[in-house]
């Protein structure tokens, strides 16, 4: 667990003093990854820094499984917190074995044990030894290089990863090839993880919560359903309204139909639809594309943060003219139907 | 490969330490060291009295010959480097004691006499007998042409350009105080500096119309020049007398009574001969040395005459003297690598330094890079009178070494100010210790870059270290400096050509080194 509370970081002399982290306070449970969004200036970077000390914290105190990293040895501590940077920051002059081996050398393991680890671990990011132990960085393409900056972060399988804009270098391609691993790699490896990104839709897909920091500030932390029903200000809002234009990102939860009404037992359901029919305890019982409809009883629901591809597809296999989109605690928010699926798509 | 290539690579350059270098002087007590200025005439001498003493007394002569002007040899004599040379009244007198009263010969002799004993404990022996004043000197044809007879008929021709050797331009007895005494309008003349040896091809070529010369100088009857009358009584006496430091005299009082023998030997006309058969007839100095002092009865049998090689190709010499060539090259290699090597132990580890600590930076960069605009020969004749340096090879490398750093310095600073700032904040995120990033990760990736400025200043070394043979350090530049002054192309060809064939190959050697300790994996 990494645990934030009240950090902040000011830079330069205190007459041009820059506050770059005020008061930031979250934390980042076992196993769970926390993506930190913002623009730049934002102070994101530093606050990821101030984790392995990089930057000393001002003021404010972190504390990784409960022991505060200021009174850690810094070279122990720093091993104990795999680190990726953007471009995979690899030692150019050295192998990708050695650049992967270089830490279990310097902690002294015996070189069979270094060999093993190293194709262990590139098993680990799909690049298999035999082809790739022996080459130089410069031989690799980026999204290879940044798996074996992965590979060098866990050679030590510390519990906590931090990265920084890992993917922010790529081309979109490879860029989601990467997200689509990293997914796997989490559910195989389980560590703690904070990552720092720029990309509203990686830090939603990548991240359990989603930390957004303005201006030093952390403004809100939460998830993707979180952000979207109840963001904490109008600028949580506008940024997420900016930062997710495209029609791909859409989810269930933004493709609600303004033209579905919900019917409470006894309401009468009027003309219009498509119809939502709640039982007496507030479930959806029914969905009906209106009053003179047929009734699909106990229809199947979606998750708000279902994507749009998801809803279509779920949409067209079960040929209902509305499903119910329900946010986390199980409450009805509205329906996705054909039309809304389909929204927003014909402008691109 | 590589790693055992950097580990060898000191031992190589401490082997190379060892092999080249010279014996130091032994300290034995009954040792006596002749030094001489760096001219034909001085050098003369300065064998004349080693030869005498040697044949005279039970000491063992070491010879330290041509160590530049009198300033470079007074401070050697200072320090006790060298016990004695030959110095002239007038220099003593206005350039060493900064005396500005002139007056006849026993009048300044006395006073040099004084002054040195009183100073510096040196001791004026006896004159030896010739005047070599100072003379201004144009060739007959022009003398003839224009009726020059004095020095005071140039002010009629302002058209004559003047070569003036470089010491002359700055002496106290010399150029400026002769226009002040002459009254000449200095904006009017047209005045270059530059080496006395080169002076007389000057004017013969006519490049130049007037020159400074010595009135001994044996060089004056072979291009037929003649010497203006000093018409104001400027110049002051010149009379060449052995100076010998107070404390050897009274530790060996044979030295004063043997060298006593010399007095008044030595007439102008008869100087002027024996340089003339040194500069134009290539007989070697010990040998005319050697003839000099059997005529005059002072030693029984002279050694066996070795003529001197009359111009040959340079080629022809080197060839004909390979194990004094591949001694100098030898000397020339160990004096380079010794700077080069001491320039790296500095320059790598302050150009850590400041990368470590970038305030100095600034202040630690431009110091290097005004050390390198110090001219060479001044920097040598400072660090002369330095306690423990003194003349010879560890001023040379001393010296040579400081215009070796800057060149290694900045590369090392640039160098590892390139690496990529990802890797570095890559090394340090992930746990590796501050002389972990440096030796493993910065150092590597700066290698091409600190590889090459080591070239840059190797090649330059190789070429300064001519600059050596001033102070008596040796090398390639010995044969450089006597060809100067003896107007010998042979010779200086014989320096000059091995010189820089040497910084060829240290550029290609270091180029192929480079090579081999880069670090792999870069594009």
């Amino acid at each position: 667990m990494i645990e934030l509370d009240r950090v902040c970081k000011v830079f330069g002399a205190p007459a041009g003093a820059v506050r770059a982290v005020e008061q930031v306070s979250f934390r980042v449970e076992d196993g769970e990854t926390v993506c930190l969004i913002g623009t730049s200036g934002s102070g994101k970077t530093t606050t990821l820094k101030m984790v392995n000390r990089l930057e000393e914290p001002t003021s404010g105190r972190i504390l990784v499984d409960g022991r505060d990293v200021h009174t850690q040895d810094l070279i122990r501590l720093r091993r104990s917190l795999g680190y990726v940077i953007q471009k995979g920051g690899l030692f150019p002059h050295r192998t990708v074995a050695q650049n992967i081996g270089l830490l279990p050398r310097l902690e002294g393991w015996p070189a069979d044990r270094i060999r093993v680890r190293v194709e262990e671990l590139l098993e680990l990011v799909s690049l298999p030894a035999e082809r790739f132990a022996k080459r130089h960085p410069h031989e690799l393409s980026g999204g290879q290089q940044q798996r074996v900056g992965v590979a060098r972060a866990l050679a030590l399988d510390p519990s906590h990863i931090l990265m920084d804009e890992p993917f922010g270098a790529l081309d979109p391609l490879t860029r989601d090839n990467l997200q689509e691993e990293f997914l796997r790699l989490k559910s195989r490896v389980g560590k703690t993880i904070l990552l720092v990104t720029h990309d509203l839709a990686e830090a939603f897909r990548l991240g359990d919560r989603v930390a957004l920091m303005h201006e030093g500030r952390l403004v809100q932390i939460g998830t993707r359903v979180d952000f979207r029903l109840r963001p904490a200000s109008p600028f949580v809002e506008e940024f997420l309204r900016s930062h997710l234009d495209g029609p791909g990102e859409a989810l269930a939860l933004d493709l609600l139909d303004p033209e579905a009404r919900i019917v409470r037992p006894g309401q009468e359901p009027g003309p219009g639809g498509p119809l939502l029919f709640l039982d007496p305890e507030g479930v959806l019982e029914a969905t009906a594309a209106g009053a003179d409809q047929p009734r699909f009883e106990n229809p199947p629901t979606l998750a708000a943060s279902a994507q749009r591809a998801a809803a279509l597809e779920f949409l067209l296999k079960t040929r209902l003219p509305a499903l119910g989109v329900l946010d986390e605690q199980g409450r009805l928010l509205g329906a996705v139907t054909p039309k809304s699926a389909l929204r927003g798509l014909q402008r691109t | 490969m590589r790693r055992l290539l950097f580990a060898l690579l000191p031992a190589i350059l401490a082997i190379l330490m060892v092999w080249g270098l010279t014996p130091a002087r032994a300290e034995e007590p009954r040792t006596l060291v002749v030094g001489s200025k760096q001219f034909t005439e001085g050098r003369l001498l300065s064998e004349i009295l080693a030869q005498l003493l040697e044949a005279r007394t039970d000491l063992r002569v070491v010879r330290r010959m041509d160590l530049g002007g009198s300033r470079v040899v007074f401070s050697a004599l200072q320090a006790g480097e060298i016990d004695l040379y030959p110095e002239y009244t007038g220099t003593g007198l206005l350039e060493i004691l900064g005396d500005p009263r002139s007056g006849g010969p026993e009048e300044t002799l006395k006073a040099v006499r004084e002054g040195f004993l009183r100073k510096y404990d040196l001791v004026w022996l006896e004159p030896l007998g010739f005047n070599n004043a100072f003379a201004m000197v144009v060739t007959g044809e022009k003398a003839r042409e224009l009726g020059l007879r004095t020095i005071s008929d140039l002010k009629a021709h302002p058209g004559l350009r003047y070569g003036i050797s470089l010491e002359f331009l700055e002496r106290a007895d010399g150029w400026n105080p002769l226009l002040e005494a002459y009254a000449f309008p200095r904006e009017e003349l047209t005045v270059r500096g530059l080496q006395h040896g080169l002076a007389y091809e000057a004017l013969a070529a006519g490049h130049i119309d007037v020159t400074n010369a010595y009135t001994t100088d044996g060089k004056l009857e072979r291009y037929g020049l003649v010497a203006l009358e000093d018409d104001r009584g400027f110049f002051p006496p010149y009379h060449a007398v052995p100076v010998i430091r107070g404390e050897v005299l009274r530790a060996h009082p044979e030295v004063g009574r043997t060298l006593a023998l010399l007095a008044g030997s030595l007439t102008d006309r008869r100087m002027q001969s024996l340089n003339y058969r040194v500069e134009e007839r290539k007989e070697s100095f010990e040998a005319v040395a050697a003839d000099f002092l059997k005529g005059r009865g002072l030693v029984k049998e002279s050694r066996p005459l070795t003529a001197r090689a009359r111009s040959g190709s340079f080629l022809q010499y080197l060839v004909d003297h390979p194990q004094q060539t591949w001694a100098l090259v030898r000397q020339h290699l160990t004096l380079t690598g010794l700077a080069v090597l001491l320039a790296c132990l500095v320059g790598i580890p302050l150009g850590i330094g400041i990368t470590r600590w970038t305030p100095a930076a600034p202040p630690v960069l431009a110091a290097a890079g005004v050390i390198q605009t110090i001219p060479s020969l001044a920097l040598l004749a400072f660090l002369i009178p330095v306690p423990g340096l003194g003349l010879g090879a560890r001023t040379a490398v001393l010296a040579l070494s400081l215009y070796a750093v800057l060149p290694i310095l900045r590369n090392t600073w640039t160098g590892l100010r390139g690496v990529d700032a990802g890797v570095l904040e890559a090394a340090r995120g992930m746990g590796m210790r501050p002389w972990q990033v440096l030796t493993m990760v910065e150092l590597p990736l700066a290698v091409p870059t600190i590889m090459a400025g080591l070239r840059t200043s190797a090649v330059i070394t190789v070429g300064m270290a001519t600059l050596a043979a001033f102070i008596g350090a040796g090398g390639l530049g010995e044969p450089i400096l006597t060809g100067l002054y003896l107007n010998d192309n042979v010779l200086i060809l014989a320096g000059a050509v091995p010189a820089a064939l040497l910084a060829v190959l240290v550029d290609l050697f270091l180029g192929r080194l480079e090579a081999l300790l880069a670090p792999r994996g870069q594009d």
